[in-house]
């Protein structure tokens, strides 16, 4: 059998090799996902589990500080000193605003008051004022406010993503962002009581400079709101790093993405 | 690559974070300097104490550590920077943005360096104070408060190196890659402007002149022209395959096939049948070819995919012709050895012997398989 060739219409060999050139090509890509194993990423892209927005735990855990904070500040009393009034022991508490207030509910001696106030009225022995009785817990409080106003940046950020529906990206960064400036109120919080913790060793350095017969001092909100920082620090530590793995998780997914399509 | 340089800066920015905070806490917590008075007892102070004092030095003293102090927010200021930073650059999204902050962080190597020389001059400053003493931590104990926070600040420091280290390396590594990626952008789209419109031309008669075939039952003599045609095609065709792909073996046959023209019968196969006209090619058509493939040099991709259009188009072909064929027949074209005319003829499969007449000079024969 002989063979020739014979002239067909530029036209319709061109629509036809165009035709298969295309195909040629799809089956070339499909073959070289089965060699390099995309194929399989993308398998793993449609078992991987999409971001979900859940409402964001940082708010409860905002808030439970916040309440814990506020409580630690109004209740608990700021210093606790044991009196030696020479006849008997007596324990006082100092709320903040400097009253005084005894535990077991007997009269305070006005000398004993006298005494106490003195010692606090010059900040040269224990680096303590009467004023930062006062002075910190408003600085405590202002820290709660930031808190609280933080949560609610991050509720409205929420409610607004329900109606914009923003990419999951945005969603984490502005979420690692809030959660990043939590860190400055813990700070404030931890820095403004480290004052109570510094009196409380310059007592033990300076006591033979106190006249009055103080037995022990002790200054609870300030451990309370230390140890209370460093775990709200902790925490959000804890968040970001969450923020870390969910974003490199979005980051692996979307470099599989590309390459399919490159 | 971006991963483990975003895991080490993570560490690396925690840990001058939480030295900035031990150090904050150590400064207005311990003392930082004593005084002995008339009776030889030692007062000790904290910054909170030497707030209000009106002595010059102590007030020095007291401006040196709020320095300190100051120097310290900003180191944490930077870290939080840092931190938002480098979620930007896991993100790929605002990546100027997290570049500029890395690189704005950086900075952080200054306030550390100026926490420890201000931590060293304080060290230094206390001792010159008269009658002032180092705040130890037990008075038997030669272990100097102020030693504490300097440590811290040390820490910081080693960080903040660190830090620049490996964020100016990853940077200068990214910015060099990045001039890279473009020089080798701009080279191939140079090379690539001139070629590629004449390529795509070329390729199209290429793909004109190899591709279309039709079989005749008996065709007679071809026609020079259109024996140029398929055998340039043809050569192409393969010296394009050698390049990158194995050449098909049918092909290659036919071209082996080529040398045997005298042989009186030739059995071949439905697909080498067309060739046959390319055996006898004249010799300077041969010669021809070499000028027109220094003329046109399609490129590596070009060519493969239009010997890959090709062999789809034969594939193609065959399955067109696979229903006009019965499996048990083939198909034989046939020399004459008298009158060296060449016609077809189908042979059955299985079948010794088959008895053939030649359609011109009416000689008999038979073919034996």
């Amino acid at each position: 059998m002989k063979g020739e060739f014979v002239e067909e219409n530029n036209s319709v060999n061109s629509n036809k090799e165009q035709k298969i050139k295309e195909q040629f090509l799809d089956e070339a890509f499909k073959k070289v996902e089965i060699k390099h194993g995309i194929r399989k990423t993308d398998e793993k892209k449609s078992k991987k589990i999409t971001y979900e927005k859940k409402f964001p735990k940082l708010c409860i855990l905002l808030i439970i500080i916040a309440i814990i904070v506020w409580i630690s500040i109004n209740y608990v009393p700021w210093g606790y000193i044991k009196y030696d009034t020479g006849s008997s022991e007596m324990e006082l508490s100092i709320n903040r605003d400097f009253i005084l207030s005894n535990e077991s509910g007997k009269a305070i001696d006005t000398n004993v008051s006298k005494n106490i106030t003195n010692l606090f009225s010059k900040p040269y022995y224990l680096g303590l004022s009467t004023n930062d009785f006062s002075d910190t817990p408003k600085l405590a409080e202002n820290s709660i406010i930031v808190l609280i106003v933080l949560c609610i940046l991050i509720t409205i950020f929420w409610a607004i993503d329900k109606i914009f529906n923003f990419s999951a990206e945005i969603f984490i960064v502005v979420h690692f962002v809030i959660t990043t400036t939590v860190i400055v109120p813990c700070m404030f919080i931890i820095l403004s009581v480290s004052k109570f913790v510094g009196a409380q060793i310059l007592i033990y350095y300076n006591s033979h400079f106190i006249t009055a017969k103080i037995l022990t001092v002790a200054f609870p909100v300030a451990f309370v709101l230390i140890i209370l920082g460093f775990v709200t620090i902790r925490l959000i530590f804890t968040v970001i790093k969450i923020d870390f793995k969910e974003m490199q998780k979005l980051l692996k997914t979307g470099v599989t993405e590309t390459m399919t399509f490159r | 690559m971006t991963k483990i340089f975003v895991e080490r800066v993570r560490k690396i920015t925690i840990l001058i974070f939480l030295s900035s905070l031990i150090s904050l806490i150590f400064i207005s917590i311990l003392p930082c300097f004593a005084i002995e008075d008339i009776e030889g007892n030692i007062i000790y102070y904290n910054i909170e104490s030497i707030k209000n004092s009106d002595d010059k030095e102590i007030k020095t003293l007291f401006e040196t550590l709020n320095l300190i102090v100051i120097s310290n927010w900003v180191l944490i200021i930077f870290t939080l920077l840092s931190f938002i930073g480098t979620i930007l650059i896991i993100s790929n999204k605002y990546s100027n943005i997290a570049k500029i902050i890395m690189l704005m962080v950086c900075a952080n190597i200054i306030f550390s360096a100026l926490s420890v020389v201000l931590s060293w001059n304080l060290i230094k400053s206390t001792g010159e104070i008269n009658n002032a003493h180092f705040p130890f931590i037990l008075s038997g104990i030669a272990i100097n408060y102020q030693y504490i926070p300097f440590i811290s600040f040390a820490f910081s420091l080693f960080g903040s190196i660190l830090y620049l280290i490996i964020v100016s390396n990853f940077y200068f590594k990214y910015f060099m890659g990045f001039k890279k990626q473009k020089k080798i952008e701009k080279k191939p789209s140079k090379e690539k402007k001139a070629p590629s419109e004449s390529l795509k031309q070329e390729v199209k008669v290429f793909v004109n002149k190899s591709i279309p075939q039709k079989t005749t039952s008996v065709p007679q003599q071809p026609s020079v022209s259109k024996k140029e045609e398929s055998f340039e095609g043809y050569i192409q065709e393969d010296h394009a395959d050698s390049e990158q792909y194995p050449v098909p073996e049918r092909r290659l046959q036919t071209r082996k096939d080529l040398i045997p023209d005298e042989e009186p019968v030739d059995v071949k196969g439905p697909y080498e049948k067309p060739f046959e006209k390319d055996i006898e090619p004249d010799k300077p058509k041969q010669e021809e070819y070499p000028e027109k493939k220094e003329q046109e040099i399609p490129s590596p991709f070009e060519k493969a995919l239009s010997s890959a259009v090709e062999k789809r188009q034969l594939s193609e072909n065959k399955v067109e012709e696979l229903p006009k064929q019965s499996p048990l027949k083939k198909r034989l074209s046939i020399r004459c050895p008298e009158c060296k005319n060449i016609f077809t003829v189908e042979k059955e499969e299985g079948v010794l012997e088959t008895k053939i007449e030649c359609p011109k000079c009416g000689r008999k024969g038979v073919i034996k398989q």
